[in-house]
């Protein structure tokens, strides 16, 4: 982990601080942590870094690393409310105590629900002592055995599903973006970086605003874009999950516009941009009502407004995600319904097949991305043969 | 026409078509509007299907209670991929389930308007949904079809012939002619239209029941609408009467309801004279409300279905009477200590509720949405529907549409290559 204090010289392009992820001696920990948090019914995101953007640099973008976050697990309360777990995990146990309180301020910044301090050795008796105080769980590995033997888990995990405890293969979705394609620069480094510093609603627009930047270069055929693919479907799940919140607490009876509002900003935000429109036309500019808003703005609606109607199928729609990123990278072809068997929620399922079919639709993707999420999603539930893409995508 | 209505209309055709054996020769000319009409109703039943993997039990409760037949169920799923409304999963050559993309707010309608356009319909096609789209506004003169719809003289016999065969257009006959109109439309007794044709005239006719359509819960006094107030007297159509402010006489709010739900119509009438009372109600608070109006009738609906009650004011219990008559609402106390006067709480029942939403149906869009979205049906695919399956090789029991001897030789005489080759 890096924290502030320690960044080469703050205002190093991301692109260079992210060289070499995936090859820590770290990992182990952190995909222990995965493990526990799968158990715990939880999607889990390793190595998720924080910055924030200068406005006084000359450079642009130039931005200052904040920190970044070895494991962030995120569940879904049973209504649907997002549960974020943090956790910070070394192979040392230097510097403990201090690490207590920096853990804990971190929690505060990404507004984490829990805090977990994971050590590969015994830490510091002063350690477990404070644990209580702030709120922060410690786990060495006899508590992270501990901890799992209390939270037997339905899912096979030496099946498909090792895939995301495996050190190669996650590695090699952590290292995607070291040998990826220059211009997907912008796109990973959004992924990496900005979605989780972004005001939550810009990111509706911004997924799909960095994909359409990315469109001639992302190519279905490639298991290296179709993991991106997915990580962006990820992350796009997260952000409608964040608007779901926001709608079911300010107009549940009035979803389209609660969606509209969440969108554009906020009520006077949006008055602002339908000002600006009406200046735009007196102007001459070809700025019309519907410019306000994106022109997908009716699809994602009602996208919202699905994940809005299944609460209880959240956490499956992000695992899912989670899980073809990962086995993408590692080129494995096992669809959801081989890796998750009995315990497939073909609901989520639908929800993140529905996802990457309106991020398809909305940035004009190719449209083998979504015969391919297809695929691996609901072929086999709908009655298809598993394992087998449509005649479509084999040509 | 454009394509929210066309597709509205497709259904409606169907609707009126589908009692009848789908196999009868007559049906061929407006096969494309049936084929939409049915799509339409499929597209209700997988809307809040996400994954369905039993496609024998889709096809089952698709052919027993939505009336499409199996052998148009696979061109009716390919028109509904080809619209993305579904996506198929195909497999051993055959459709092996599917995944529902049905909009929520997106314009179910307006998608499937655009489908039937986009086929290419034939003119006698499009001069039926015409006719319909027309019926649904108001009645109309039968000899005035030409000139008010726009139909070709040629295709008058056969369109008429069509519509009244199937019940899909309904005529009465009086002294000065025959007024058709629209089963959907809950006439009381339409009987009575000829003499109302003939007392005000069939323009006037068609005028005020336009006006009607266009605003349900109009306002009628004999100046304004003197056919509408001669209709109400007569008993052909419904209008609650709420008391205007200041102690004056009642005010009678005409309502013609047009809804594809014939239980509506019959079995349920007391849930839509339900809906009628609260129609007349908001839309008396709209223009007559005492101290200050309603600045939108759908928002007081709205906010009974949302929160249960609303805001007490000075012309609450005058205003809401029928409605608390009806045993929609009842009157609660001022929230104040201080108040005297009533908040109007819903009495929050699955009949109230429906009625609330019919008539938010009827205020915004001027006809009830119910009868359109295969409501029995979609509980009948929840459950297990394999059972049904026998139903499907029952004999079709229905009244056959035959062609009539005129116009099926000609059909006959090209088919086996002796006809005319060229008009």
């Amino acid at each position: 982990m890096t924290d502030a204090s320690t960044a080469a010289d703050g205002q190093q392009r991301p692109s260079a601080a992210v060289k070499g992820r995936g090859l820590d001696r770290d990992l182990p920990l952190k995909l222990d942590m995965r493990r526990l948090l799968w158990r715990m019914g939880c999607s889990a995101r390793l190595d998720v870094r924080l910055r924030g953007y200068l406005p006084q640099a000359k450079r642009s973008p130039a931005a200052h690393d904040l920190t970044d976050l070895d494991v962030l697990g995120i569940g879904f309360t049973p209504a649907g409310q997002i549960h974020k777990t943090f956790a910070d995990c070394r192979s040392t146990d230097k510097r403990a105590i201090e690490r207590m309180f920096w853990v804990r301020g971190v929690a505060d910044f990404v507004q984490a629900d829990e805090a977990y301090l994971v050590r590969a050795t015994e830490v510091p008796g002063g350690v477990r002592s404070m644990s209580s105080r702030l709120g922060i769980g410690v786990l060495t590995p006899d508590d992270l055995r501990a901890a799992e033997k209390t939270m037997p888990a339905a899912l096979d995990f030496g099946g498909p599903l090792a895939v995301l405890f495996d050190a190669a293969c996650v590695s090699a979705h952590l290292g995607l973006s070291d040998g990826a394609d220059r211009k997907l620069g912008k796109l990973i480094d959004y992924l990496d970086f900005d979605f989780w510093v972004y005001e939550p609603h810009r990111n509706m627009t911004q997924v799909v605003a960095h994909l359409q930047q990315a469109v001639s270069t992302l190519d279905p055929r490639s298991p290296s874009h179709r993991a991106l693919f997915y990580d962006c479907a990820w992350h796009y799940a997260l952000a409608i999950a964040q608007a779901v919140e926001y709608v079911r607490a300010t107009r549940m009876s009035d979803v389209p516009t609660a969606v509209r509002i969440y969108v554009g900003g906020g009520e006077l935000a949006l008055r602002e941009k339908a000002a600006l429109q009406r200046m735009l036309a007196k102007g001459g500019l070809p700025a019309d009502a519907d410019s306000v808003m994106p022109p997908y703005q009716d699809q994602l609606i009602d996208l919202v407004t699905r994940y809005l109607v299944r609460p209880n199928h959240l956490s499956g729609t992000l695992r899912y995600a989670e899980y073809l990123a990962v086995s993408e990278a590692a080129k494995l072809p096992h669809t959801v319904g081989e890796a998750f068997g009995t315990s497939t929620d073909e609901i989520a399922a639908k929800l993140l097949a529905d996802t990457c079919g309106f991020l398809v639709t909305a940035a004009g993707l190719r449209p083998d991305f979504r015969v391919h999420a297809r695929a691996r999603l609901v072929h086999d539930l709908t009655g298809g043969e598993p394992g087998t893409l449509p005649l479509a995508m084999q040509s | 026409m454009d394509n929210y209505t066309a597709g509205l209309r497709c259904q409606d055709v169907n609707a009126g078509l589908r009692t009848f054996d789908s196999a009868s020769g007559r049906l061929t000319p407006v096969k494309k509007t049936r084929l939409v009409g049915m799509a339409a109703d499929l597209a209700s039943l997988v809307r809040d299907r996400d994954l369905i993997s039993d496609m024998e039990a889709l096809e089952t409760v698709a052919a027993s209670e939505l009336d499409i037949p199996s052998t148009s169920f696979d061109t009716v799923l390919e028109l509904l991929e080809e619209a993305e409304l579904v996506e198929l999963t195909r497999a051993k050559g055959g459709v092996s389930g599917l995944t529902s993309s049905v909009p929520y707010y997106r314009d179910l309608y307006e998608i499937l308007g655009s489908a039937w356009s986009g086929r290419s319909p034939t003119q006698l096609e499009e001069e039926l949904l015409a006719v319909v789209n027309h019926l649904a506004m108001s009645p109309i003169a039968s000899d005035s079809l030409v000139e008010t719809v726009g139909v070709e003289k040629s295709d008058v016999d056969r369109l008429l012939a069509l519509g009244t065969d199937s019940q899909l257009i309904k005529a009465v006959s009086g002294v000065d002619g025959t007024i058709l109109y629209s089963p959907y439309t809950a006439f009381e007794q339409p009987e009575l239209l000829s003499d109302l044709a003939e007392k005000h005239g069939s323009e006037q006719l068609q005028s005020e029941f336009a006006a009607l359509k266009a605003r349900q819960g109009l306002a009628v006094t004999p100046e304004s609408h003197p056919l509408i107030h001669d209709a109400i007297a007569r008993g052909l159509i419904m209008a609650p009467s709420v008391h205007l402010p200041g102690g004056k006489a009642e005010q009678p709010f005409a309502t013609l309801p047009y809804t594809l739900d014939k239980d509506l119509l019959r079995g349920q009438k007391p849930v839509l004279d339900k809906a009628l009372a609260v129609i007349a109600c908001v839309r008396c608070g709209e223009e007559f409300g005492g101290y200050s109006s309603l600045s939108n009738p759908v928002f007081a609906v709205n906010a009974l279905l949302s929160y249960g009650e609303l805001e007490p004011h000075s012309s609450s219990s005058r205003q809401y009477r029928l409605m608390r008559n009806k045993g929609i609402l009842q009157f609660g106390p001022d929230k104040q200590p201080w108040g005297h006067w009533v908040t109007p709480q819903l009495i929050d029942t699955p009949d109230n509720r429906q009625a609330l939403e019919i008539a938010r149906d009827l205020l915004m869009m001027g006809e009830a949405m119910s009868g359109r979205q295969a409501e029995g049906a979609r509980e009948l695919l929840s459950s297990d529907a394999r059972y049904l399956s026998p139903m499907k090789t029952v004999k079709a029991t229905r009244p056959r549409l035959d062609h009539r001897e005129g116009e099926y030789a000609p059909l006959v005489a090209a088919v086996m290559g002796y006809g005319l080759l060229h008009d």
